[in-house]
């Protein structure tokens, strides 16, 4: 019975790779993800992301706004996430940072500048894992971590 | 090179290493997203968000021995997330829902299946419980993997895997069978 099941799964296991194998982009992506690493900045955590609280909790005004918090000592980014026709749309309040904010995306990097009140807009992004990187008022490159948008 | 070996040689900076990781373990974040039923498109967003994710957590990874398993949770929190979230965003577009979640589900080409007996098999999976696909897509990763990440991917307890493997592969068994083709329990050429 366990050699027929034995068997069975084999031959499954080779319609899968004849039919649904990991594509080329997919693991050339995930070694390219590698050069992503930066271990000279700082990373900013995740403490909120409105997905993840049960509804009514947070997400008060506008349901089809995600809400992601990110924060690092003195630091902290908060982003505002809009989908329309499949583009994504950042809002971002920065505290404890000044400047520019980066924000990387499937290899794209695209700039905004910080305003006196400490938000940033980028529009027309794609979809896809995303990081936001911020200069501290002291100098220390913060950087959010990745998050599907 | 072993798991802890490898992610030690990856903290160090060392890409062949980390290729090496993605070798071993990229088929094991495929099946689990697809077992969700992703589009390709969606699974190479969690699969790559699981990735960056380890990148970021390179230093950080406090049970080597439990890389699986760390993998496996995140690809299949992300792969919720992103249930989700299709689900909400069809939802306030449209007031009602549509059809089926998230996506048509994979469209795994028959065309590259040659035999009939592996496009039967196909289409029988996709008539199993959404449980069955999930475990069975994962159980028929490549490079197979073990139980423990089985079970830390799907978040079932080990002990439950082979009990409902030797189930859900049973019912495979009846679909095809029903299917009017021949067994697959290998009544015509046995390969």
């Amino acid at each position: 019975m366990n050699d027929d099941d034995d068997e069975l799964l084999a031959r499954l296991r080779r319609a899968a790779d004849a039919a649904d194998p990991v594509p080329d982009l997919v693991r050339l992506s995930a070694q390219a993800a590698f050069a992503t690493r930066r271990i000279d900045e700082e990373l900013a955590d995740l403490v909120l992301d409105s997905e993840l609280v049960a509804p009514g909790q947070v997400r008060a005004a506008d349901d089809d706004v995600r809400l992601l918090s990110f924060e690092a000592p003195g630091v902290s980014v908060e982003l505002q996430i809009e989908h329309a026709s499949g583009r994504v749309s950042l809002r971002g309040l920065v505290s404890g940072a000044v400047g520019e904010a980066v924000v990387e995306i499937a290899g794209e990097r695209r700039t905004a500048p910080i305003d006196d009140e400490g938000w940033f807009v980028v529009a027309g992004l794609p979809r896809g894992a995303t990081r936001v990187r911020v200069t501290a008022e002291d100098g220390r490159e913060i950087t959010t971590g990745w998050a599907l948008l | 090179m072993d798991t802890t070996a490898l992610l030690a040689s990856a903290a160090g900076g060392d890409q062949g290493a980390w290729n090496a990781l993605v070798e071993r373990y990229n088929g094991l974040l495929w099946s689990i997203a697809r077992g969700y039923r992703l589009s390709a498109a969606d699974a190479a967003d969690v699969v790559q968000a699981t990735w960056l994710k380890l990148v970021e957590h390179l230093d950080r990874i406090e049970d080597p021995e439990r890389l699986p398993s760390w993998l496996g949770t995140t690809v299949r929190r992300e792969c919720l997330q992103l249930i989700r979230r299709t689900v909400r965003q069809r939802l306030t577009s449209n007031g009602e829902l549509l059809e089926s979640l998230p996506d048509p589900g994979p469209t795994l080409d028959h065309a590259l299946l040659v035999e009939e007996r592996d496009a039967a098999l196909w289409r029988a999976l996709a008539e199993l419980s959404e449980a069955c696909q999930r475990l069975l897509r994962v159980l028929m990763a490549s490079p197979p993997p073990a139980y423990a990440e089985v079970a830390a991917a799907l978040d079932m307890p080990v002990g439950s895997i082979g009990p409902t493997r030797q189930r859900c592969l049973g019912r495979l068994r009846d679909l095809v069978r029903n299917d009017e083709l021949l067994g697959v329990d290998g009544t015509e050429d046995g390969s």
